[in-house]
């Protein structure tokens, strides 16, 4: 009896010791419900709650019911019923939006929260021509719900993990256990817990936070958007994390080709597909050696061109006043700040800025002679093929190489486009993410490499 | 932080020391005077032997109204090199012979006997070798300096009868530095050059002989001959040929267009190899005086078949007699005998005595009428 009267107090402490350490917020509520003869404490905060869930929920029943321990048991039975474990837990816990309530001596904390970020977004950043429109949305447990309702399985195992020392993120660890690579698992789990980070915001910021190396350049994880990726690379015996707040999910261990893979390369015919494939390969190639290629030849090997095209490409740099690869460089940048102000601009000016930037400039510059039309068709030609690589991430990393392979080549013609090229291929050979080779090919054991990598 | 500062410090001085690096090879390509063609000469002058020309493109920046200008440089010289040094300082941007596709030597300056004139464009680096080299009947200058009435493309004239991308003609004997001289060193093998004559009236170039450079002796070859030349060599399968009758009178004309030529020596008896020749025709009739039939085709290809050989013939014992050996045998002879340690010699000896034998026979498809 006395151990019992001691638990009592303790417990009629908690809601007190608690409301103690919320204080001085504005939206705490600590509320007392009361008919004749029974007494209800309720503890939560008002902001992340949902009121009409507490009032059909918790308050009408406990008006209806005239006993306390028939509403005792229906509280306990309640499907948002969580477990109680320590102090700080409820503490969390209330502030993710979950009502303490307290019947007699027990405690009970019930999930109720209101959630405004569950809207699904439009996949806008990775869109496709077949494959399903709608991407992830803000709130962890929607997502989850997503993949739940596209992965059938119940070898799919969710963890979740805080991280944020400030903000207490919520992390979620998705895999196929059938199919995962453990000793990636492992690596990221750890990973997960050492992270020492005050306020994490983004999955792009957490990436960056798992990446073991400051300065790279080659994306080692990707960030999807769309759920249909996350779906087919779990399968696949990838590890995705996604964290609470943004629509995007990171798929760890992501390898060069997989970022030149689209959805749509599941959805379309098989010939349509691979004909997009080396279309999009060409434009990588082309993004890349493109401006190198135009300073090596017209300053080192004009030999290379036909005749008439290197008449014509003389031609049309009669009279421009720079060399050339301080034109390619000029437009370059030009290009590339072009492309960031209409990331930035809102969505009604980008238009105008694009024709402004690109038509008038381009060809304003052409007839004030400060480039020659040659180099203006290369530059677009660039942009456009910059475009064609369907991964954001890989593209920034290509945009920054090619400035490298520029530089080689103005300095030692195609010999050292060709040296540089060869170093930059020798790069990715040397990168792995996660253990993985990073220029791995997945043609030598196709089926085996789809199935995940324990079977 | 002061590994970081020694960083920068090397990113700051790497790119200082490269931007004083640029003068050496780095010139742009509006800097440079693109050689199309270069005509060599004999000068007269017994000190400065040669007189060099080169054509030189302006580049426009408006190709497609105002065409493509040329300009014209020559200078004498003892050598090449000293002509075009001579030349490079006249010329206000480097001369750049990447784009040299034709090298012209005129006739005369075979003659004089200078030993050989071709060398200098085998050294240099950036003449490519994939160039034509021709011989001019009169004076090379003139042959690059004319404008033919038909003039369209881009780059000289003389381009597109060598290509054989626009002209395809059994008359024509292109022929690549490289290959010239690569027969120029081998034995048993002459090199055969084609003749570039101008017409300056109607404006425009006759290519239709060729010199065979034999070992310190040149045998020209008239256009008929040539043609069998080319065919012969494998130059050209398609080419016309016109069957006349006895007093002389055209009778019918037949135009091949697929061919295949097949050739053993045979050394059965040693004194005196006997080549085997085994050529197959086929193709169509392609202008009659008279009516034609179907089915006498096979007649017609008998009578050209017999014409042909006799044509053939004529011109293997030709060359047979004036000792040269622009098809090749001796290489043949040298390639598929027992090395002996002068091979070459043993086929000296051997090819005046040699015999020719022909297995010819022309398949006349069609009448090239709709019976």
């Amino acid at each position: 009896m006395q151990t019992k009267k001691k638990k009592t107090t303790s417990q009629t402490n908690l809601i007190d010791l608690l409301a103690e350490k919320l204080e001085p917020s504005f939206d705490i509520i600590n509320q007392k419900l009361q008919t004749d003869n029974i007494t209800v404490h309720l503890l939560y905060l008002k902001t992340v709650v949902d009121n009409d869930q507490i009032q059909n929920y918790i308050i009408k029943p406990f008006f209806e019911m005239g006993s306390i321990q028939l509403f005792d048991s229906y509280i306990a039975s309640l499907p948002q019923n969580n477990k109680i474990e320590t102090n700080e837990k409820v503490l969390s816990q209330l502030s993710r939006g979950s009502v303490l309530v307290q019947i007699q001596e027990q405690n009970y904390l019930l999930d109720l929260k209101k959630i405004t970020t569950n809207l699904v977004l439009e996949t806008n950043i990775e869109p496709s021509i077949q494959g399903p429109e709608l991407g992830l949305s803000e709130d962890i447990q929607t997502n989850l719900n997503i993949i739940r309702h596209r992965y059938h399985n119940i070898s799919l195992k969710i963890e979740t993990h805080q991280i944020g020392t400030s903000n207490n993120q919520t992390l979620a660890i998705l895999y196929d256990q059938e199919n995962v690579n453990d000793s990636v698992l492992k690596n990221l789990q750890e990973k997960v817990k050492n992270l020492k980070h005050s306020v994490i915001l983004s999955s792009s910021e957490l990436q960056r936070l798992l990446n073991d190396k400051k300065w790279t350049f080659m994306p080692i994880m990707m960030i999807t958007e769309r759920s249909d990726r996350v779906i087919q690379n779990i399968a696949g015996g990838k590890v995705v994390l996604i964290l609470d707040g943004t629509p995007n999910a990171i798929i760890a261990p992501s390898v060069f080709f997989d970022f030149m893979t689209s959805m749509d390369d599941k959805y379309l015919p098989f010939g349509v597909s691979k004909f997009l494939k080396v279309l999009r390969y060409f434009g990588l190639f082309i993004c890349l050696l493109l401006p190198g290629v135009y300073v090596a030849v017209t300053s080192y090997n004009p030999e290379v061109l036909r005749s008439e095209l290197a008449f014509s490409v003389a031609g049309s740099r009669v009279g421009v006043p720079f060399p050339s690869f301080i034109e390619v460089l000029f437009l370059l940048v030009f290009m590339e700040l072009l492309t960031e102000a209409s990331i930035r601009l809102p969505r009604a000016v980008s238009g105008t800025a694009t024709t402004v930037g690109g038509l008038i400039l381009g060809t304003a510059a052409t007839e004030a002679a400060l480039t020659s039309n040659i180099m203006v068709i290369i530059v677009s030609a660039v942009a456009i093929a910059t475009f064609a690589i369907p991964i954001n991430e890989m593209s920034f990393a290509i945009r920054i190489v090619r400035y490298v392979l520029l530089f080689f080549g103005t300095t030692a013609g195609i010999t050292g486009l060709i040296l540089s090229f060869l170093a930059f291929v020798l790069y990715l050979t040397n990168l792995e993410s996660f253990g993985e080779p990073y220029l791995k090919l997945f043609v030598q054991r196709k089926k085996v490499e789809t199935k995940g990598v324990k079977s | 932080m002061n590994k970081r500062f020694r960083f920068v410090h090397f990113l700051f001085i790497l790119f200082l020391s490269i931007s004083f690096l640029s003068g050496c090879s780095f010139r742009d390509i509006d800097n440079r005077a693109f050689v199309l063609a270069i005509a060599v000469d004999d000068s007269g002058d017994t000190k400065k032997p040669y007189k060099v020309t080169i054509k030189v493109v302006i580049p426009s920046g408006n190709i497609k109204q105002e065409g493509v200008k040329y300009a014209f440089f020559s200078e004498k010289g003892v050598s090449i090199s000293e002509a075009l040094a001579l030349i490079r300082a006249t010329i206000d941007k480097d001369i750049d012979f990447s784009h040299t596709k034709i090298i012209i030597v005129s006739k005369s300056l075979l003659d004089r006997n200078l030993g050989n004139v071709t060398d200098f464009f085998h050294r240099r680096r950036d003449i490519q070798l994939v160039s034509w080299i021709g011989i001019a009947e009169k004076r090379a200058k003139d042959i690059l300096k004319m404008e033919p009435k038909s003039q369209s493309s881009v780059t000289t004239p003389l381009f597109n009868f060598f290509s054989r991308t626009a002209v395809q003609s059994p008359y024509i004997t292109p022929m690549y530095l490289f290959d010239f001289r690569r027969q120029q060193i081998e034995t048993g093998i002459d090199p055969v050059l084609p003749i570039i004559k101008i017409d300056k009236k109607e404006k425009r170039c006759v290519i239709h002989r060729a010199l065979v450079i034999g070992d310190g002796k040149y045998v020209e070859l008239t256009p008929q001959q040539t043609m069998i030349y080319n065919i012969l060599r494998g130059n050209i399968e398609r080419f016309n040929a016109e069957i006349k009758e006895k007093n002389g009178k055209f009778k019918y004309g037949v135009f091949i267009d697929s061919t295949s030529i097949y050739y053993k020596i045979n050394r059965e008896n040693s004194k005196q190899p006997i080549i085997n020749y085994k050529i197959r025709h086929q193709g169509i009739l392609e202008e009659s005086s008279k009516y034609t039939e179907s089915n006498l085709l096979k007649e017609y290809g008998k009578e050209t078949s017999k014409i042909a050989k006799k044509m053939i013939l004529e011109l293997l014992t030709y060359f047979q007699k004036q000792n040269v050996d622009p098809l090749g045998f001796g290489l043949r002879y040298k390639a598929t005998n027992l090395h002996t340690g002068d091979t070459y010699k043993e086929w000296e000896s051997l090819y005046p005595q040699a015999k020719f034998t022909l297995d010819i026979n022309v398949n006349i498809i069609s009448t090239g009428k709709m019976e």
